[in-house]
């Protein structure tokens, strides 16, 4: 009688304690840590050292990501789901993403944040891009940008250390400011991946300058998508759908060029350019970078500011070699150029 | 006291006479300007895709960027986007490799509503090898077109390569490109605004 009292006790306590749990997550779903949804894309083409099958490394980064993001209090949304969405909304590349898309990930996976990550392969390193998108307003929230150079046997540790040190810290939550939309580069000279890249290293010096509220680039491609117009060539009517869309009134339009220069590395010995510790993983030519206020309105520029960006290899004192990438490069004359353009800026918003 | 003053004036002379010759990035420049038209009536400008006779396939974009960038620093006229003027002569069906009838340019200023449209070749650009001393050369031709009656107002043909003097002194070889090219837009702009 005692044990079956007992028990009865025991049974109610633990009934009590499952409802008192079961209530639990409303309250504690508040307090919940936001989940990020992660989007993949590998861009480049094969080379030594990396696996011949592309599934193989994205498999391997989608779970360094999920890693990472666990890792920093944000759990990876169900990652079956977020790939049902990307085929939904055809998804290709992170430079175009549907607002739709965004809008699902919100209201389906629960997600804040999309992590959008591209790898580029491209002679003999992986360059990583991770951008923090805020799925409401389609926010850049952070953005960070990372290389590492794969050799023989170890790509899934340099994919590793890209992704890890591509990876931003904590969003800080919504950002204020006036919104602002920095249109995809157009490149002259250089590849479409390095154009991306271009691209990055703006917004990023722009997303680290805390008083813009920096709209994805990726939503103009995707809306332009949408509507089957050139983000390059915008109409009357293009400006307007740009200005509704996102309510803004101006926008930056990014140009890269590449004057393909070389300096005195043309004239080394092949051996030198392929294993030499200054030769990098691409030649750096040249670079100026352009950005250009564009009025949405009448359509006529407002203002342009430039930077140009020498090439070659720097040498120092005692002829000590700095090596350069195009990475350093670009990020560099991003660096320099926003707090001159920024100054442009502040007129129009005025 | 008169042979020393002759002395000074004549070395002024030859020192100017070198610092001239030393300038770097010389252009030599040939112009065309219109002296009938009010340059003032012209505020929003376009540039027309430049034409390309070189061997590099993006000379014509590379110099076309600089130039743009040289004439908005020039305050006095308003450029009209690439995007629209790229989607106007999609529309228009204007040919990108001749050049434009009276017209054409009439029709095109009016769709965009623009009273100049500048047009460039390039009909150099690269490293010259054929001189003794290698340089960096760009040799272009600008012309500015009023959309009101579609004629020419304003054209410079200019030649800039990257020799000089103080590089060839001190060794330091031809000058960029770039700076060739920055030059070569910029002699040819003084001579218009």
């Amino acid at each position: 009688m005692k044990t079956l009292r007992h028990g009865t006790h025991l049974g109610l306590a633990a009934g009590l304690l499952l409802t008192a749990l079961l209530s639990v997550p409303s309250a504690a779903r508040a307090d919940e840590p936001e989940s990020v949804a992660i989007v993949f894309n590998l861009e480049g083409a094969p080379m030594p050292g990396l696996p011949p099958d592309a599934a193989v490394i994205r498999q391997a980064a989608l779970e360094i990501l999920t890693a990472l993001t666990g890792a920093s209090h944000r759990p990876a949304a169900d990652r079956a789901g977020t790939e049902d969405l990307v085929r939904r909304h055809r998804v290709r590349s992170c430079a175009a993403l549907p607002a739709a898309f965004l809008a699902d990930l919100r209201s389906e996976l629960g997600a804040e944040t999309l992590l959008a990550v591209t790898v580029l392969a491209d002679n003999g390193s992986l360059t990583a891009t991770v951008r923090a998108i805020g799925t409401g307003q389609g926010r850049v929230e952070a953005l960070g940008i990372a290389a590492a150079t794969v050799s023989e046997g170890t790509w899934q540790r340099s994919l590793a250390d890209a992704l890890r040190r591509a990876m931003p810290p904590d969003a800080p939550g919504h950002r204020g400011g006036a919104p602002l939309l920095i249109l995809s580069s157009r490149g002259i000279g250089l590849d479409a991946q390095a154009v991306r890249t271009a691209t990055a290293c703006l917004l990023a010096a722009a997303v680290a300058d805390t008083n813009w509220s920096v709209i994805d680039p990726a939503l103009a491609a995707g809306s332009a998508l949408d509507t089957g117009r050139d983000p390059a060539r915008l109409d009357k009517e293009g400006r307007a759908q740009l200005a509704e869309r996102f309510g803004i009134t101006w926008v930056v339009l990014p140009e890269v060029v590449s004057f393909g220069q070389v300096d005195g590395n043309a004239n080394a010995a092949p051996d030198y350019l392929a294993d030499g510790p200054a030769a990098g993983p691409r030649q750096v030519t040249d670079m100026t970078i352009t950005l250009r206020l564009l009025d949405l309105r009448t359509g006529r520029i407002r203002a342009a500011s430039s930077i140009m960006m020498p090439g070659g290899t720097p040498t120092g004192w005692f002829g000590v070699i700095h090596p350069m990438t195009e990475l350093d490069q670009m990020r560099e004359g991003a660096e320099n150029l926003w707090p001159r353009f920024k100054h442009l800026l502040e007129d129009p918003t005025s | 006291m008169k042979s020393t003053r002759r002395l000074v004036r004549g070395t002024t002379i030859l020192l100017l006479a070198v610092c001239l010759a030393a300038i770097g990035c010389a252009p030599r420049a040939s112009q065309y300007v219109r002296e009938d038209v009010d340059f003032s009536f012209i505020r929003r400008v376009a540039v027309y895709p430049f034409y390309n006779l070189t061997q590099d396939v993006y000379a014509a974009q590379r110099v076309q960027s600089i130039f743009v960038t040289e004439v908005l620093a020039n305050k006095d006229l308003e450029v009209i986007d690439r995007g629209a003027t790229l989607a106007a002569v999609a529309e228009m069906k204007l040919p990108l490799d001749r050049i434009l009838s009276p017209e054409q340019i009439k029709d095109l200023g009016k769709r965009l509503g623009a009273e100049g449209i500048f047009f460039g070749t390039i009909e150099e650009y690269g490293l010259d090898r054929t001189s003794h001393d290698p340089s960096e050369v760009v040799t272009s031709v600008y012309q500015l077109c009023e959309t009101q009656t579609g004629g020419t107002i304003w054209s410079s043909q200019t030649r800039t390569d990257g020799s000089s003097l103080l590089r060839k002194f001190f060794g330091g070889g031809t000058a960029g490109i770039y700076d060739v090219a920055r030059a070569n837009v910029r002699a040819a702009l003084e001579t218009l605004f």
